[in-house]
């Protein structure tokens, strides 16, 4: 959502979560270049620091990540009685398998997509989950 | 019945008709993913539908027909008949709730055991899923569904029996650093069938020429391992997917791409499968704020922003008492809605389009209350308009030229606008016969499959449009002039052999737009009528005395279907349920203002055809005048005007009579029929006879002048002359008089 | 060079295109005002080059010398390809 404060638009702010380097640019340059802004974070708990500091509209989230996975972060987040418990999650995973999708549904994820993942399904996604209007 | 069970009602009706269309697609045409897919998604979503009203014995039987249509989808299970009759078997039973609960509020008492049943026997034809039937559950990834599509030309004429895969080749940026070439990689594939390369858009200025963002996707004949080995040193790049083998036969053009409004519609979706299933409960209200602020968002995006804000309410409210609830049931009316005003006219095809964002496109649900009055506003100014050019003649003939131009142009300017707002609101009620067309191929499919008999139903013209109520009153007509081609036209398959005739016969239904009217013909290659079994039967029956039955031509004879009484019950097979004779065919088109021709040739087929006004708002009218009073005849059944010289007119029985092409036509006088007294004209010169063709009947009615032919709009009779037979009812002419119109049909029937 | 200009904006692609040769291909085609590429004697083309040319959008005078090039890589380009000189 923009919200138009004096001059200042502020734009679509995205948290996205993955291990990997690589994809966390590719990500964040197919978001950008759609105009959202994007933060980054390694792994669950650098997450769960940036999300708790607020001011996110969407989460993209790796679901298949070493040590406290995205599943945890993000059960961990809708437990919080904060603001950022709500943000509405986009989670990445390789299997679109029923039992997956289930526990992800139980862990609060509102939308997937399926690795590998394209850049016009990435940001088509992303403008629908967080709302923006063309 | 509350807005959600109305709701529910009309979107389970509306997919129960989809998954049969695409089911009786695939049977036809063979699988596809597109028709495979909306199967799936009809019963996904009336499990969905069913858990929100509490419907369990609906979400246990949906469940199973989902996993059915999931492991056709995946390969597992070949859709053969048997297959594809359980699911209609399934679809039946669900349409008969739908029926109970619209009446009942709930689903009937045996709704548990018939839903554990067609469990079982849904089950009994879901066989055990093939090794790695298909990938990932069933699911091909997006890419290789894209890849697929934009090459399927190709695709098809592939001859090749080789295992097919799918590979997504993603090179690091930094591989030409370690001095890959993955063009090289690529070229290496042996039976390489297509290719697909994505790249990023990136401004000149900021291209890097020695990073590497191209992607590519690559179908390919196997073995897997000569696949693997190629792209062995860089693994973590590739990813190689197996396709089933059908995969490529069919054409999935109905695989759109993600428009935005399939992304919405599935994400809101989600949010209430999110929702269903439980998590920890301190978690629950961040889960149901999260969800109802996404799906808020989505229908934002699709500007769909009053949904959004009523979904948002419920979301908070939702939030603050941690009961979905609210939320769930808020998202259900958003979902019906975004369906409503993206499922277009009904579907004729099993392709169903994807709402796809076209503006152009855009529906309304209107109440037919409110089109009907608008009908009858229009219909009001329309006579208004004649009675203004009344007095326009009246002006001219009384008044100053000046005047009297400046009118007529301005009666000519309201006589178009009249004309035009008529048109156009008309067109409100246009709908395409496709609606009346739809259930024939799942008909035509269980008869000949009960009657042991192939039978292949062809139609055309299904986007022909007529008034609703014609469309309406269309449909059991046709059933039943289809079940008797099935039933007693078409052979069994070893007679048609014998005959020299295709094992399977043919049922063709055309329909097509002849100026105002719209002619249907269902044409058969069956056996034909027997004009002698005919004769036969009209004895036995004894609808005529024997001796009127031999001079009759086969023609006339064969006309006798068409009598009240020549099918009883015992001809009545058990197949064809409630009495069904061609006389009621007969007479219900001919309510609708319509009429029905049929010829038959023995041992080539027949043909019935249905000849119906495009609207039945208004009507062809010719104005009469006899002994001084003026009438309306319908045009519906007026062949010809005739004038004649006296000495053509001869005594045949009682009546007069005179000979028209070899046929003797009887004369009647208008000024009789209507018991108008008056003086009969003694006209030397000639006599007018308007000539009407009812059926095979034939008869003259003598007019002293004809006034005019117009369109009027005819308001039924009303009150006391509302049954009264002949009349069609009345209209007001210009210049204000009341005009009787008459519907010689009845009068001479 | 491999790569080398040759009349009227057309820049030449020769023989065997190596990864060395995406760089300069890349900025002859943002020095030319309208250029166009003729590839009709470059027999091996590295995916570095190819990358340029997809990204740049030159029209290409063809066919491309490499005919697994012009049969599998050419019909997905999706800008108008020149045919002639």
């Amino acid at each position: 959502m923009t919200t138009i404060e004096g001059a200042f638009v502020r734009g679509t702010r995205v948290l996205v979560v993955d291990d990997s380097s690589l994809v966390r640019l590719y990500y964040r340059d197919a978001l950008e270049k759609a105009g959202f802004e994007v933060e980054q974070a390694m792994n669950g708990l650098e997450a769960m620091e940036k999300a708790l500091g607020g001011g996110f509209d969407l989460l993209v989230v790796d679901i298949n990540m070493p040590k406290m996975d995205g599943l945890s972060f993000l059960r961990e987040l809708r437990r919080s009685r904060t603001e950022a418990a709500a943000v509405p999650a986009l989670i990445i995973t390789t299997e679109a398998g029923s039992e997956d999708m289930q526990e992800a549904r139980a862990a609060g994820a509102n939308f997937y997509l399926v690795k590998p993942v394209s850049e016009e399904d990435l940001v088509a996604h992303a403008e629908v989950l967080a709302g923006r209007v063309r | 019945m509350s807005a959600l069970g109305e709701q529910f009602v009309s979107e389970a009706r509306e997919l129960v008709a989809q998954a049969t269309d695409a089911l009786l697609g695939i049977e036809r045409d063979g699988v596809s993913a597109g028709l495979v897919d909306q199967v799936l998604r009809a019963f996904h979503t009336l499990k969905g539908s069913a858990g929100l009203l509490d419907l369990p014995a609906m979400v246990l039987a949906m469940h199973v027909a989902e996993d059915l249509a999931t492991s056709i989808q995946g390969g597992g299970t070949s859709p053969t008949p048997p297959v594809i009759t359980q699911m209609l078997a399934c679809l039946d039973l669900v349409a008969g709730w739908i029926d109970a609960f619209e009446s009942g509020g709930d689903l009937p008492p045996s709704a548990g055991n018939e839903a554990r049943e067609m469990s079982e026997a849904l089950r009994g034809v879901l066989a055990p899923s093939g090794p790695a039937a298909a990938p990932q559950g069933g699911v091909l990834p997006g890419w290789a569904v894209q890849t697929i599509q934009m090459h399927h030309a190709t695709l098809r004429s592939r001859a090749g029996v080789g295992e097919l895969f799918a590979i997504a080749y993603e090179p690091r940026a930094s591989c030409f650093y370690d001095g890959d070439d993955p063009l090289q990689l690529l070229r290496r594939i042996p039976a390489l069938l297509a290719l697909r390369v994505e790249g990023a858009n990136i401004p000149p200025a900021e291209i890097d020429p020695f990073a590497c963002l191209l992607r590519f996707y690559v179908l390919a004949e196997g073995p897997r391992d000569a696949l693997a080995g190629i792209f062995r040193l860089v693994p973590d790049q590739v990813q190689i997917v197996d396709l089933p083998a059908d995969a490529l036969h069919a054409v999935p053009e109905e695989v759109a791409p993600a428009g935005a409004h399939t992304i919405v519609r599935r994400l809101i979706n989600e949010q209430r499968e999110m929702l269903q299933v439980s998590g920890p409960d301190n978690a629950l209200p961040g889960r149901i704020g999260a969800a109802g602020r996404s799906a808020a968002n989505a229908l934002r995006h699709a500007r769909l922003d009053q949904l959004a804000d009523e979904v948002n309410e419920a979301g908070a409210a939702a939030q603050v008492d941690a009961d979905a609830g609210a939320l769930v049931a808020a998202l259900a009316v958003a979902l019906s809605s975004i369906d409503a005003q993206t499922s277009s006219a009904p579907v004729a095809t099993a392709g169903n389009p994807d709402a796809t964002e076209d503006a152009a496109n855009r529906w309304i649900r209107v109440p037919e209350a409110r089109v009907d009055a608008l009908i009858n506003l229009s219909g009001e100014l329309i006579v208004l308009k004649n009675s203004f050019a009344h007095l326009a003649r009246r002006i001219e003939s009384e008044g100053s030229q000046d005047l009297s131009r400046a009118m007529r142009r301005e009666q000519e300017a309201i006589d178009r606008l009249a004309g035009e707002v008529h048109d156009a609101v008309l067109r409100l009620r246009m709908v395409p016969l496709a609606q009346a067309f739809r259930p024939m191929p799942r008909l035509v499919r269980d008869l000949s499959q009960q009657l042991g008999k192939k039978v292949q139903l062809v139609t055309r013209g299904e986007t022909v449009e007529s008034d609703k109520a014609v469309v309406d009153r269309l449909f059991e007509p046709l059933l039943h002039i289809v079940r008797n081609a099935v039933d007693h036209g078409i052979e069994t398959p070893q007679v048609r052999k014998a005959a020299g005739k295709p094992e399977a016969g043919t049922i063709a239904i055309a329909a097509s737009r002849a100026g105002d009217r719209i002619i249907i013909q269902i044409e058969d290659d069956g056996r034909g009528i027997d004009p002698e079994a005919v004769r036969r039967t009209a004895e036995q029956r004894r609808l005529m005395a024997p001796d009127a039955l031999a001079v009759l031509s086969d023609e006339e004879t064969i006309e006798l279907i068409f009598a009240a009484g020549f099918s009883t019950a015992a001809e009545i097979t058990d197949i064809s349920g409630r009495g069904v004779g061609m006389d009621v065919v007969r007479k219900t088109v001919e309510q609708i203002g319509g009429r029905v021709f049929l010829t038959s040739r023995k041992g080539g087929g027949t043909t019935v055809r249905l000849d119906m006004p495009v609207s039945i708002a208004t009507a062809r009218i010719m104005v009469v005048e006899s002994a001084g009073q003026r009438f309306g005849i319908s045009m519906d059944s007026v062949s010809e005007t005739v004038r004649l010289t006296p000495n053509r007119v001869s005594q045949v029985k009682q009546n007069e009579g005179f000979v028209l092409r070899d046929r003797v036509v009887p004369i009647c006088s208008l000024a009789e029929l209507m018991s108008l007294g008056g003086q009969t004209k003694t006209d030397a010169e000639s006599r007018l006879l308007i000539v009407l063709e009812v059926g095979t009947k034939i008869a003259a009615v003598e007019v002293d002048a004809i006034r005019a032919r117009t369109e009027a709009v005819l308001k039924p009779m009303q009150g006391l002359l509302a049954g009264a037979r002949g009349y069609a009812g009345t209209t007001i002419l210009g210049d204000g008089t009341v005009l009787l119109v008459l519907d010689l049909k009845e009068i001479l029937g | 060079m491999t790569v080398h200009r040759g009349d009227e904006n057309t820049i030449v692609l020769e023989e065997i295109c190596g990864v060395e040769d995406a760089e300069p291909l890349l900025q002859m085609l943002m020095e030319l005002s309208l250029p166009r590429v003729d590839w009709r004697s470059c027999h091996s083309l590295h995916t570095a080059v190819f990358q340029v040319i997809m990204n740049l959008r030159p029209p290409l005078i063809g066919p491309c010398g490499d005919p697994w090039v012009e049969t599998w890589l050419v019909p997905g380009l999706s800008w108008t390809i020149k045919a002639d000189a």
